[in-house]
């Protein structure tokens, strides 16, 4: 079974497909900033949207307006905290 | 004068044995109309002028009945038969003051008396029709109609080489159209019974040999799927109640090349508002320019229409602007010459401030061959506020692994639309409903 990582970075990967978008770093890394990355806002909705299907999760809706990951790792992490 | 009732109107051409309304085991002529309305309105003195409520299960029995009452009470009320008496209407309906409830039934008729009608034996010249709907905005309203405004768009030269399918309920406005098209023309109507399947509709319709259909664009499409479609020569194509777009015209137009397609733009409020012939999609822009009863704000088409019902039953009067102009709430985009409906406007989905209307990308994702219909809607998103979304229809007997259409559709989508209309989530499902009409059904 895939783990929340994995699940995250395939549909990291397919949402920059979809929206048409490259992935600007040479690998997804921790540190990677996500405005940096080459995922633009839709993409990151689609991303969200599509996580909230196969995880069941969607910590954006009941996060606090002003924390936004800035990070691949704390994006991760936000997901992470959510499924305990 | 023309009369103003459909009994009188029928009277007024040769009274023969040609069969007009055809149901699965029945069947009427003029003859038999003729005689049956004589015979009911003696037997049923008591509902002259009677303001009367009618709940019908049969359309066959329905036809029939308009027929006999019309002209003759002060008032008829049809309930959608998909209707259940829900709060709503039954809020509308308790506020009426109705005379009498005429319930048909399949076998037999069941005339329930409220209260005696007003004294008064003059017989009415013009009785009120009042149809029940969910209109434009989808609120329950009900609109007052009359023969001369129910027929204003009615051809009535007696052509009689048409034979008619209904696949409205004849509850409906569109019903009431090809209704009264046929019966006013001395043409056939076949009906089927409420509760056959669409196979079993288009058998009866084959089996009368029906070679004129008014209908949805996605009953057209379904149609089109149905292998008996090949066994139909049709003269007349009517379609209407939704977008047409081109795809559906040229299907239909290299399916029967020698039918007219016409489709209609009308609504239930103002009653039809223009018919195109040219067997293109949208109209020519030069309708609404030289119209004094049409105009475009924002994308939105406005109409005066002398036809339209007269008022809501409440009382209320229909949302005019100060110049007497009702929204239809449908949009509109000029290319050139031609005016093309793009969709309603309260279907818009707003992804992160831009707005898509659904039936734009699913006109886009029909075009692929593998499918057969789709419904787009927007899918509440915490980043962008919605997402659009597709569910989708794979035509039967094709062969297609769901990845590769997934793939195909993206694709498509990607060449044909901006990004934030191009769908982010795509389901295939196994049944996409459509309601008493033929519409897609929307949430």
């Amino acid at each position: 079974m895939k783990n929340i990582e994995e699940t995250i970075k395939e549909n990291f990967l397919n949402a920059l497909e979809q929206t048409d978008k490259e992935l600007l770093v040479p690998s997804l890394e921790e540190d990677t900033i996500l405005l940096e990355s080459g995922l633009d806002s839709l993409g990151f909705a689609i991303l969200v949207a599509t996580l909230e299907e196969e995880l069941d999760l969607d910590p954006f809706q009941e996060l606090e307006s002003a924390v936004y990951p800035k990070t691949y790792g704390e994006f991760i992490k936000i997901y992470s905290n959510a499924a305990k | 004068m023309q009369p103003s009732n459909l009994l009188d109107n029928i009277l007024s051409s040769s009274i023969d044995d040609k069969l007009v309304l055809i149901s699965e085991n029945e069947n009427s002529s003029l003859r038999t109309l003729k005689e049956d309305s004589i015979l009911f309105r003696s037997r049923y003195k008591n509902l002259k002028n009677s303001n009367c409520l009618i709940i019908s299960e049969n359309s066959f029995h329905l036809a029939r009945h308009l027929i006999f009452l019309d002209g003759f009470v002060s008032n008829l009320t049809l309930i959608p038969t998909s209707l259940s008496i829900n709060d709503k209407y039954k809020e509308l309906i308790d506020t009426e003051k109705f005379n009498h409830i005429i319930h048909i039934l399949h076998d037999e008729l069941k005339i329930k008396k409220l209260k005696d009608p007003k004294v008064n034996q003059n017989l009415i010249t013009l009785t009120k029709w009042v149809l029940l709907t969910s209109g434009t905005s989808g609120e329950p309203k009900a609109l007052v109609h009359d023969f001369n405004s129910l027929t204003k768009r009615v051809s009535s030269k007696k052509q009689g080489e048409l034979i008619w399918g209904l696949t409205y309920g004849l509850d409906r406005f569109a019903g009431l159209q090809v209704f009264l098209q046929s019966i006013l023309s001395n043409q056939c109507l076949v009906i089927p019974n409420h509760n056959s399947n669409f196979n079993e509709q288009i058998d009866l319709f084959l089996q009368n040999k029906v070679n004129a259909l008014s209908a949805t664009p996605s009953f057209w499409k379904k149609f089109l799927m149905n292998k008996s479609s090949e066994g139909f020569s049709f003269k007349q194509i009517t379609l209407g109640g939704e977008i047409a777009d081109q795809m559906i015209l040229d299907s239909l137009h290299s399916k029967y090349k020698d039918s007219n397609i016409f489709h209609i733009y009308a609504s239930t409020e103002l009653g039809a508002i223009f018919c195109i012939k040219d067997k293109k999609e949208g109209f020519p822009k030069k309708i609404v320019d030289q119209s004094s009863n049409l105009k475009l704000i924002e994308n939105e088409l406005f109409v005066k229409s002398k036809s339209k019902a007269s008022a809501y039953l409440n009382g209320t009067d229909l949302l005019l602007d100060k110049q007497g102009f009702f929204p239809t709430g449908d949009l509109v985009k000029i290319e050139g010459e031609r005016a093309k409906f793009i969709g309603r406007k309260t279907g818009t989905i707003n992804v992160g401030g831009n707005k898509v209307i659904p039936e734009e990308v699913e006109t886009v994702i029909n075009q692929l061959e593998y499918v057969q219909l789709s419904l787009v809607e927007g899918k509440k998103n915490s980043i962008l506020g919605s997402l659009v979304c597709a569910k989708v229809k794979i035509k039967d007997n094709v062969e297609i692994d769901k990845k590769e259409l997934k793939n195909l559709i993206n694709q498509h989508c990607k060449d044909k639309l901006e990004q934030f209309k191009r769908p982010a989530m795509i389901k295939f499902v196994e049944e996409i409903k459509t309601n008493a009409t033929g519409k897609i059904l929307r949430d």
